[in-house]
């Protein structure tokens, strides 16, 4: 990519850098549930049903660490506040959009396409 | 073990979905999220877990990545805990379809509050995700912190 620095030039991708900021905290969850259970890069050849309790169990048990540990906060970089952000996006964002969604009328669609405009004009706006 | 830390009462005391009336610190304290989302109640996203399938499933559980996965939805606060699960679907099963059975299992999203999700998920009133076809730089993110 290119080394020139930009600012974001329009709501829109003001909006995208934010948004990731905050979204990124779903990829480092996975990350840090990745790394500390190490049996969710295995494939234990269980039955499915228990195959499907093994990362339900390990999402409680991580959440009961936070709670308990509470001194890992910095070890989850937590304390920068913005760990990683921006950067294009993931190849897996390409696959699977359901463009038409099920059960979700036009005036849905429009509803949700003005709250995300509004926000981001606020944004713009206070930028 | 396995079946006492996924059911209810360790499951459902440690993983939930946050209080509706409260806006998380990490967005009330953060001048680039405040008070812009302000309704958003945590994020989400699919994750592919490694899954060993019978041989007779193994196409509905091969994924597009191209390994034999159960494809996962969780949820998380921003503090990393994470506040729901749905496990099991099939690895070729999409994000969408999987979040679409979890509106009817158990993920329960307030009126006014949505969820911030990536661009592989359709825009709703529920889930906010990013402007698609917009291009944005790493260089400019680390600019844009200064602000």
């Amino acid at each position: 990519m290119c080394n020139q620095v930009y600012r974001p030039a329009n709501k829109e991708e003001l909006f995208n850098l934010r948004h990731s900021s905050a979204q990124n905290a779903i990829e480092r969850i996975f990350s840090v549930l990745k790394r500390r259970f190490r049996i969710l890069l295995l494939a234990p050849e269980f039955d499915l049903d228990t195959q499907a309790c093994i990362p339900s169990a390990l999402c409680a048990l991580h959440n009961f660490i936070r709670t308990h540990n509470p001194t890992e906060g910095p070890i989850l970089g937590l304390n920068d506040g913005s760990a990683g952000g921006g950067g294009v996006m993931d190849e897996d964002n390409h696959i699977g959009v359901d463009e038409v969604a099920e059960g979700n009328s036009a005036g849905d669609q429009d509803e949700a396409h003005a709250m995300r405009d509004n926000i981001a004009q606020a944004m713009w706006d206070d930028y | 073990m396995l079946f006492i830390l996924s059911s209810p009462p360790f499951y459902t005391q440690y993983v939930h979905l946050p209080d509706r009336n409260k806006t998380h610190a990490r967005i009330r304290e953060n001048p680039r999220f405040w008070p812009f989302f302000k309704d958003a109640i945590g994020t989400l996203d699919g994750s592919h877990i490694q899954a060993a399938p019978g041989a007779l499933k193994h196409g509905t559980y091969w994924n597009h990545k191209g390994f034999t996965s159960q494809n996962c939805l969780f949820s998380c606060n921003f503090d990393l805990f994470f506040t729901y699960a749905l496990t099991g679907w099939e690895g070729s099963a999409t994000d969408t379809h999987i979040y679409q059975d979890a509106r009817t299992k158990g993920l329960h999203i307030p009126p006014g509050k949505y969820f911030l999700a990536d661009a592989g998920f359709p825009l709703r009133a529920e889930l906010l995700v990013p402007y698609r076809n917009i291009w944005y730089h790493l260089a400019e993110w680390r600019r844009a912190q200064l602000r």
